[in-house]
């Protein structure tokens, strides 16, 4: 089956095929989200204006049966940070996209009218550009039912709420899961760029496709067997993940002294018991909810929940652990169902739960609500998504609130906010935060998993020996893993399984036929994140760009830590 | 004293936090709370990572055992 690129002008209301150029033809996620990014998008252009363009691309496995490989890459110009973005999600949309034979779809232009929002709805070889103005207006979870309804329950949707019709800088856009929930290509502002480009939803087809073509079915099967028990073999996915959750790091982040506590003032914080995940596998079990969810089909750690409240009824899923630190240790919410609530209102809202929840503690500094009070917090999230002009300061997010309200404390890298894991207490991850061409990420190149979680070559979080090149050891890895579809945490076996990384990469030979070594699937790696770099620079950012806040010079309780790299240290990050 | 603290699945059929005497090895207390060292994941005393689990338990220090999360 050919492998197509559908191409969509917003302008003109129009669709074409094209045959997928050869160059393309061994990239998919993260790599080809970002080579079409650089080659088709002005780096000067406005991320809102009609220079600026989407391009959903499933992984290189997505589609096939190997485990955890359903990640759909979206890429655009952030409106967030001003540099390019690559945000990946779980949910249905990769496999669909993958069997239907698309490689990518591009969506470019601005109609030429405001007047109206789109519904895109995408099957084989054709696409309908409809108007629904009827859904304006309407949050993330009607929309989904509308989807469900009205098509099949298989459908793929992808939708953006009220945050996103306002070109919120916050605001993401959600995707349906295997369990009609939603799951988000959450950072970056992107839910604003769908805004600008007028669409409302976008469904795509599950009932005319085919499988996915394997070049060695055989070889496929072996080597997708050594990789599915590399994942269940390995302590941390096979054990850790499925029975607490992501959520198991707040404990461990705030023992180590690495977990940022009201506004990153300190790095332990004597109420994490209450929002952990030992706690949050309690309550779950309690009330008869569940503490292992798939984000997608295939899946094998199942590290995401349902989360029930009181009565038993539905509050969340998909409830991670740098959402409940952000509303938690750095926001002050010691009420785990309060958190979660929030966290629903997010997802129906469209909101980033990582970057609202650091602009929570930012807005509390601002004074425009206390340190912890929850109730406040939600009537906060009431506001954005009703547009009120207080809600449009807050959904601006933490960078633009320093700026308004004259802040210094304002824990942002190009204008995105830090996740999770103090870089005074994390080093590596510190240099992640600070050259990611993402903006602050924390999935860009994991150093916890060797700063704090036992992972690979384990290091000391609190000195600078070694963490440049451990970041851009784990960058390189983590953008070739976000090529294949893979989910974000096959990197903890990769680390320490031998036989995982050889098992991934004979997985993508047999599905095409090719012959790569694991050198060439990591230089791929390394082509990526240059790419994404040159783009930024294109765009006009510059070593300084690279840089941490003034404020973690400050020392961080208990180890009295302070972000202690020097500019040059930092630079050499880029020497390869 | 020294407070102990579990996490995790080591809190399954022990406790979440407890008070015992000075004077342990950390290789003394986890065969005391019936541990294997292969399965300890991240430890810290009082915030810091110890050497080796020959290090003695002082007044004051704060144990965390968690297993391989």
């Amino acid at each position: 089956m050919a492998e197509e690129i559908y191409r969509i002008d917003m302008s003109k209301l129009a669709f074409t095929v094209e045959n997928c150029p050869t160059e393309w033809l061994g990239l998919g996620g993260r790599a080809l989200t970002s080579e079409i990014v650089a080659k088709e998008v002005d780096p000067t252009g406005h991320a809102l204006g009609p220079k600026n363009k989407m391009v959903f691309a499933p992984g290189l496995l997505s589609g096939t049966t190997a485990s955890n490989s359903g990640r759909n890459s979206l890429g655009a110009k952030s409106p967030l940070t001003g540099g390019i973005k690559e945000s990946n999600v779980g949910g249905t949309s990769a496999q669909i996209f993958s069997r239907l034979g698309v490689k990518a779809l591009i969506i470019e232009g601005l109609p030429a009218s405001d007047e109206n929002f789109y519904h895109i709805h995408v099957t084989k070889g054709n696409v309908e550009i409809v108007e629904c103005n009827e859904l304006v207006g309407k949050q993330n979870f009607e929309v989904l039912n509308t989807m469900l309804e009205k098509y099949d329950k298989k459908v793929a949707v992808m939708t953006i709420g009220t945050a996103g019709e306002m070109k919120m800088l916050t605001s993401n856009i959600s995707v349906k899961d295997p369990s009609g929930k939603l799951r988000s290509h959450g950072r970056g502002g992107l839910g604003a760029v769908m805004g600008s480009k007028k669409i409302k939803v976008i469904t795509v087809d599950a009932e005319k496709y085919k499988e996915v073509e394997i070049a060695d079915k055989d070889a496929f099967k072996a080597a997708s067997k050594i990789f599915t028990a590399a994942l269940k073999r390995h302590p941390i996915t096979g054990e850790g993940l499925p029975a607490f959750g992501t959520n198991v790091l707040v404990n461990v982040m705030s023992e180590a002294g690495g977990l940022p506590t009201h506004n990153f003032r300190a790095g332990s914080w004597e109420d994490a018991d209450s929002i952990s995940g030992e706690t949050m596998a309690e309550t779950i079990e309690a009330r008869g909810g569940s503490t292992t969810h798939g984000c997608l089909s295939g899946c094998v750690i199942q590290c995401s929940q349902v989360y029930l409240d009181e009565n038993k009824d539905f509050t969340t899923s998909g409830f991670e652990y740098e959402t409940i630190w952000a509303f938690g240790a750095n926001f002050g919410i010691t009420d785990l169902d309060l958190i979660a609530q929030c966290d629903y209102l997010m997802d129906d809202y469209g909101l980033d739960s990582i970057e609202l929840g650091v602009t929570m503690a930012v807005a509390a500094e601002a004074g425009i609500l206390e340190f912890g009070d929850g109730p406040a917090c939600k009537e906060l999230i009431h506001q954005i998504a009703q547009g009120t002009p207080i809600g449009r300061i807050v959904a601006g997010g933490s960078h633009e609130i320093g700026r308004l309200y004259g802040l210094t404390r304002v824990p942002t890298v190009k204008g995105q906010s830090i996740p999770a894991y103090d870089p005074r207490a994390a080093k590596g991850q510190g240099i992640t935060y600070a050259t990611t061409p993402m903006g602050a990420d924390h999935t860009a190149g994991y150093a916890i998993a060797s700063n704090i979680l036992g992972c690979g070559d384990v290091n000391d979080p609190l000195s600078k020996v070694g963490q440049v090149e451990l970041s851009r050891n784990l960058q390189i890895a983590a953008a070739m893993i976000d090529s294949t579809g893979m989910c974000t945490f096959v990197g903890f076996p990769a680390l320490d399984e031998e036989d995982c990384l050889p098992a991934l990469n004979d997985m993508i030979n047999a599905r095409f036929g090719t012959s790569n070594t694991i050198d060439d699937i990591m230089e791929m790696g390394k082509k990526i994140i240059k790419t994404e770099k040159d783009f930024n620079t294109r765009a006009g950012f510059t070593k300084e760009d690279d840089r941490l806040p003034e404020f973690f010079q400050e020392p961080l309780p208990p180890h009295n830590v302070t972000w202690d790299f020097t500019n040059e240290e930092i630079d050499a990050f880029w020497d390869f | 004293m020294v407070t102990v603290k579990l996490f995790a699945k080591f809190r399954e059929d022990r406790f979440k936090k407890e008070e015992i005497e000075a004077g342990k090895t950390v290789s003394e207390l986890l065969k005391d709370l019936n541990i294997p060292e292969s399965e300890v994941g991240n430890l810290t005393i009082s915030f810091k990572k110890p050497e080796n689990f020959a290090v003695m338990l002082n007044d004051g220090d704060t144990i965390s055992i968690f297993p391989k999360v």
